[in-house]
C-alpha cells in the first residue's frame, strides 16, 4: 500500500492491452455515444462504464450485437460509495464464453433506467437493490418490497444504516 | 369457484402460505385459480431474510466463513468453496494441492447428498412416501463422514482461507473408497423407485415446460438451464481449482419439463461419483495448513468476481475489499433466486396439483433466496 499512483499507471496499462477489451472496444465503435464510455478491467473483465441515463440503449444494443451477444444478466448489484452508489451489472455470452461488466454511478436523487424489458432477470434483482438502497428504476412498474416487509422504513444496504442497534417490530 | 348472479365464473385468490409443507421452505405463492387451474402466481419471498450481505460487512474475513455455510443450508462445502477462492483470488494465494484434492472431493459429496434430498423431496411432492426414506439412508452415510472430518454433519465452518481448518482423518482415503459403492448401490435403490415410474411420469413429463430462449432470459442456471438443452456447466466453461484434471460428462435434457430436470439431476450424482472416485485415488500428501497462520487479514483494495458451480445452480461472488479487515461489499448471486423467478412463466395455466411438482423440480433453497 506504500505508492498507489505508481500501480495505478502500471494498471492502466495492463487494461490497454488486454485482448478482452480491445475487442470490446471495438464491438462497441457501433454505438452512437461511443464517447461516453470509459473502458477498464475489473478483475479482468472488460468493464464498461456509462451513465444512469443510457443504460437501457446501451444494454439492448450489446444484447442484440452479434459480437458481442450479451444473452443473460448474471447479476446485479448495488454498493454504496456513501456519497454516491453504484449499480453494477454482470451479463455473460454463452456462445462466446464472455463475461462483460457494466457500472453505472448515481446519487441518491437520481433515478436509473430499468433493463427488465431487456432481460426478465433484471426484475428481480431491480426490487432487491430499491428495497435495499432505495434507487429508483425507471420502467419497471412493480417496485414492491421482496426481501423486506412492507411498511419497513429505512434502506439496510446503505452505510448510513445503523449496524449494531435494533428495532422494535 | 364462486358464482356472481349471472352464473358467472370469478377468480380466486389462493395463499400457498409460507407454513405449508410442500413450499420447501417459508416461500409464499399467491394464487388467482380459476376452479383448480391457475391464471396468474404472485411468489412472495423475503421471510428468511437474514441480511447476511449486509452483516458480513460486519465481520472479519474469516469469521464471514459461518455465514456463507447457512446460505444455501443444503451445500454447505460448496458455500465455503466459493467463499475462500473469492477471498484466496484478492489476497493472490495458492493452496496446496492436497487441500485443492479435499475440497474437490468434499464438494462432490455435498452434491450427491444435496440431490439426494432432492430425490426424496420431489417423491414426496408427487405423492410417493418411500423415495424419501430411502434417499435418507445415503445421505446419512455422507453426513456422518463429513462429521468424522469436520465435527459437525450440517454447517462445517472447515474450509479456511488458505487451507482447511485441520487435516483429514487418517482413515480418510479408505472412509470413502468404502462407502462410494454403496452410495453408488444407495443411489440406484432410491431413483429406481421414481424415474421410469408411470405415475411418476404422467405427473412429471410435460409439466413446467421452459423453453431455451426463456430459460437464458431469466438466468436460469444449473439443471433447470440443462434440463432445456443448454449445456452450461460452470466447471467446463470456466474450470476452477483442479476440476480440468477430472473427467466427466454434463447431462443435459431435451424438452425442458419436470421430468428432464430431474433426469438431470440423477445422472448428476453419477458424474459426481465419477469425479469422486478419479480424486480419491490421486489424493497428494502434503500440508494443509494456510500461509497466511492464524494472521488478521487485510486483502489490498480492490474487486473480484468469481462463479462456481453449486448443486442448484451458478453461485457468483462480487467482493469489493477496502484495505481493512471486513469486506467492503460482498454480493452474492444465488441460484435458487433467479430459479424462482422463473415461476410466473412455468405456472402458466397449470393445476394446483402441479404447481407442487413444479416447484419442487426447481429445487430451491430459500436461505439462499433471502439470504
Amino acid at each position: 500500500m506504500d505508492s498507489d499512483t505508481p500501480a495505478e499507471e502500471e494498471i492502466q496499462d495492463i487494461s490497454v492491452n488486454d485482448p478482452g477489451l480491445l475487442s470490446l472496444k471495438n464491438a462497441m465503435s457501433n454505438y452512437q455515444n461511443f464517447d461516453n464510455l470509459t473502458f477498464s478491467l475489473t478483475d479482468g473483465i472488460p468493464t464498461m462504464l456509462v451513465g444512469p441515463g443510457d443504460v437501457n440503449h446501451i444494454c439492448s444494443f450489446i444484447k442484440n450485437d452479434p459480437t458481442i451477444d450479451g444473452q443473460m444478466l448474471l447479476c446485479m448489484a448495488g454498493v454504496d460509495y456513501e456519497d454516491y452508489a453504484q449499480i453494477v451489472y454482470i451479463i455473460y455470452s454463452l456462445n462466446n464464453n464472455e463475461t462483460l461488466v457494466i457500472k453505472s454511478n448515481l446519487n441518491y436523487d437520481q433515478s436509473i433506467d430499468s433493463v427488465a424489458n431487456i432481460w426478465a432477470a433484471a426484475n428481480w434483482y431491480e426490487r432487491e437493490i430499491h428495497d435495499l438502497y432505495g434507487i429508483l428504476f425507471d420502467g419497471n412498474e412493480d417496485m414492491s418490497p421482496l426481501l423486506l416487509y412492507e411498511g419497513f422504513e429505512g434502506y439496510p444496504g446503505r452505510k448510513d444504516y445503523p449496524f449494531y442497534e435494533y428495532d422494535e417490530f | 369457484m364462486i358464482h356472481d348472479n349471472n352464473g358467472q365464473t370469478v377468480d380466486m385468490m389462493l395463499n400457498m402460505g409460507p407454513q405449508h409443507p410442500s413450499t420447501h421452505g417459508v416461500f409464499r405463492m399467491e394464487l388467482r385459480i380459476d376452479g383448480e387451474k391457475i391464471i396468474d402466481v404472485t411468489p412472495h419471498i423475503g421471510y428468511l431474510h437474514r441480511g447476511s450481505e449486509k452483516l458480513s460487512e460486519g465481520e472479519q474475513y474469516h469469521q464471514v466463513v459461518t455465514l456463507f455455510d447457512r446460505l444455501d443450508y443444503l451445500a454447505n462445502f460448496n458455500n465455503e468453496f466459493i467463499y475462500c477462492r473469492a477471498v484466496e483470488k484478492l489476497l493472490d494465494i495458492e493452496v496446496s494441492e492436497r487441500t485443492e484434492y479435499v475440497r474437490v472431493i468434499l464438494s462432490e459429496l455435498n452434491r450427491i447428498a444435496s440431490h439426494l434430498l432432492y430425490v426424496g423431496t420431489i417423491g414426496l411432492d408427487a405423492g410417493a412416501m418411500t423415495p424419501a426414506l430411502y434417499s435418507f439412508i445415503g445421505r446419512d452415510r455422507i453426513q456422518t463422514l463429513f462429521e468424522s472430518i469436520s465435527g459437525a454433519r450440517m454447517m462445517h465452518n472447515y474450509f479456511k482461507i488458505g487451507g482447511l481448518r485441520e487435516d483429514v482423518p487418517a482413515d480418510f482415503v479408505s472412509s470413502v473408497n468404502k462407502i462410494i459403492p454403496l452410495i453408488k448401490r444407495d443411489i440406484d435403490e432410491t431413483e429406481k423407485l421414481l424415474t421410469f415410474n408411470e405415475i411418476f411420469l404422467s405427473r412429471t413429463k410435460g409439466i413446467g415446460v421452459i423453453n431455451k430462449e426463456a430459460a437464458i432470459d431469466f438466468g436460469l442456471t444449473g439443471p433447470c438451464l440443462r434440463g432445456s438443452g443448454v449445456s452450461y456447466d460452470v466447471r467446463k466453461t470456466e474450470p476452477y481449482s483442479i476440476y480440468n484434471q477430472f473427467e466427466f460428462d454434463i447431462p443435459i435434457g431435451l424438452d425442458g419439463d419436470c421430468w428432464d430436470r430431474h433426469w438431470v439431476r440423477v445422472q448428476e450424482m453419477h458424474e459426481s461419483l465419477r469425479i469422486v472416485e478419479q480424486a480419491i485415488n490421486k489424493l497428494p500428501q502434503g500440508s494443509v495448513e494456510s500461509p497466511l497462520g492464524r494472521r488478521l487479514i487485510r486483502p489490498p483494495k480492490g474487486e473480484v468476481y468469481v462463479k462456481a458451480e453449486n448443486p442448484r445452480g451458478e453461485i457468483g461472488i462480487y467482493l469489493i475489499s477496502d484495505g481493512t479487515d471486513k469486506p467492503y461489499r460482498l454480493k452474492v448471486r444465488p441460484p435458487s433466486f433467479c430459479n424462482l423467478s422463473a415461476l410466473q412463466v412455468m405456472l402458466k395455466d397449470a393445476w394446483i396439483a402441479d404447481s407442487v411438482v413444479i416447484l419442487g423440480s426447481l429445487d430451491i433453497v430459500l436461505g439462499e433466496v433471502d439470504r
